[in-house]
């Protein structure tokens, strides 16, 4: 992969994660950020912080972007959910506008 | 003839009609999941949402909420819902910093109407409307749940009072069997002769009519046994001994007697006890 198709999201607790591109662009919130031209300093560093997600979440939710991808080219499988973590899961993708 | 003909295509029609329907409802309805239906419509498989999932996985995991205090408020309404008035309850007092009357108020009155009609709740609603203020709904259930387990509480005690009541009365009806008193204990007293202490028994004229019946009764069967006893010779015959007997009576009367009267004695009280039960006047 290459440096420009990837972002990093990084958790509260400062773990990284490295994603696709398409990937992360499920996501509206990050799509707009790294879309829109030159206002956010995330666009040129490919780098985004979420300082009130925390890692467990934010792995859950890069899950997601990949099942995402996977659903929408026909593979239909089920994305479980761990019931302890569905309140905060709800809310960071709800900031996330995913 | 020629209605027939056109009922049955009217008829027809309206099938096809319904079948096209169906079809139509099927496409709008999935909008965000929509299937290749017949390999000829070219349909972008949108994956539901994170948000959507989580929220389906929220109303199945309902009854394991508690305190929702950070969820966003849009989201709640699409949750709660679906909760059981217990769940709404624990939800509610578990979330103890933030007020979710916003949401749940609404909630709240379904539930009173479905617990205590509807009649009430418009009854209630009059009221608010009258003296002009407003209680939270969920305040009004508790209270008129309160109420009623009070009144329920109230009509089973009264129930018990009256059973207690009536198997009161039928125990009391009952033969009852009290301390048993020996019976031969005062009759031995009384087969002594003048000088005895008649002092148990309560009026002058019982006394005395006492003493004439067990006297003669007495002597009667004091008769019989001597012949008896003469007859068989000394043998001791096996004795059941009233349970509460009073032993000192009888050591009274034995040492005083010879041995053979004290048998005569001991077997006359026996047989008083089972031929003169029927006086009883203590």
């Amino acid at each position: 992969m290459k440096k420009e198709d990837t972002v990093k999201l990084i958790s509260a607790e400062g773990f990284e994660f490295v994603v696709d591109e398409n990937a992360a662009m499920v996501s509206q919130t990050i799509r707009n950020m790294l879309t829109s031209p030159g206002s956010f300093a995330e666009t040129q560093h490919r780098e985004v912080t979420f300082p009130e997600i925390s890692t467990t979440i934010l792995e859950k939710i890069c899950q997601y972007f990949y099942w995402s991808l996977q659903f929408a080219s026909g593979k239909e499988t089920e994305f479980h959910i761990e019931p302890e973590l569905t309140l905060e899961l709800m809310m960071a993708a709800n900031y996330l506008h995913t | 003839m020629s209605f027939l003909l056109g009922f049955g295509y009217f008829s027809c029609l309206l099938v096809a009609l319904e079948f096209y329907v169906v079809e139509w409802n099927m496409l709008r309805m999935r909008s965000g999941q929509i299937n290749i239906l017949h390999g000829e419509m070219m349909m972008q498989k949108v994956a539901p949402s994170l948000v959507e999932l989580c929220i389906r996985t929220a109303i199945d995991n309902v009854r394991y909420l508690g305190d929702v205090g950070e969820t966003d408020i849009d989201l709640l309404g699409q949750i709660l819902p679906h909760c059981t008035v217990d769940q709404l309850m624990h939800i509610e007092n578990s979330t103890k910093d933030r007020d979710l009357s916003p949401v749940t108020d609404k909630l709240w009155k379904k539930f009173y109407e479905l617990q205590f009609g509807a009649k009430n709740t418009s009854l209630v609603v009059d009221r608010m409307k009258q003296k002009r203020v407003t209680f939270k709904w969920k305040d009004l259930y508790e209270a008129k749940q309160k109420d009623v387990d009070e009144a329920q509480q109230k009509s089973i005690d009264r129930f018990k009072q009256r059973f207690k009541k009536e198997e009161d009365r039928k125990q009391s009806r009952q033969v009852q069997l009290c301390t048993k008193v020996p019976p031969g204990s005062k009759r031995s007293f009384f087969g002594g002769g003048p000088g005895n202490n008649f002092s148990n028994v309560k009026s002058n004229i019982m006394k005395k009519a006492k003493m004439q019946v067990v006297n003669s009764r007495e002597v009667q069967n004091l008769a019989a046994m001597r012949k008896s006893a003469l007859q068989r010779g000394y043998s001791v015959s096996p004795m059941k001994k009233p349970s509460g007997f009073p032993n000192n009576s009888l050591a009274s009367t034995s040492k005083s007697t010879k041995p053979m009267e004290r048998r005569l004695s001991f077997q006359q009280q026996t047989e008083e006890h089972y031929t003169g039960t029927e006086i009883q006047l203590f």
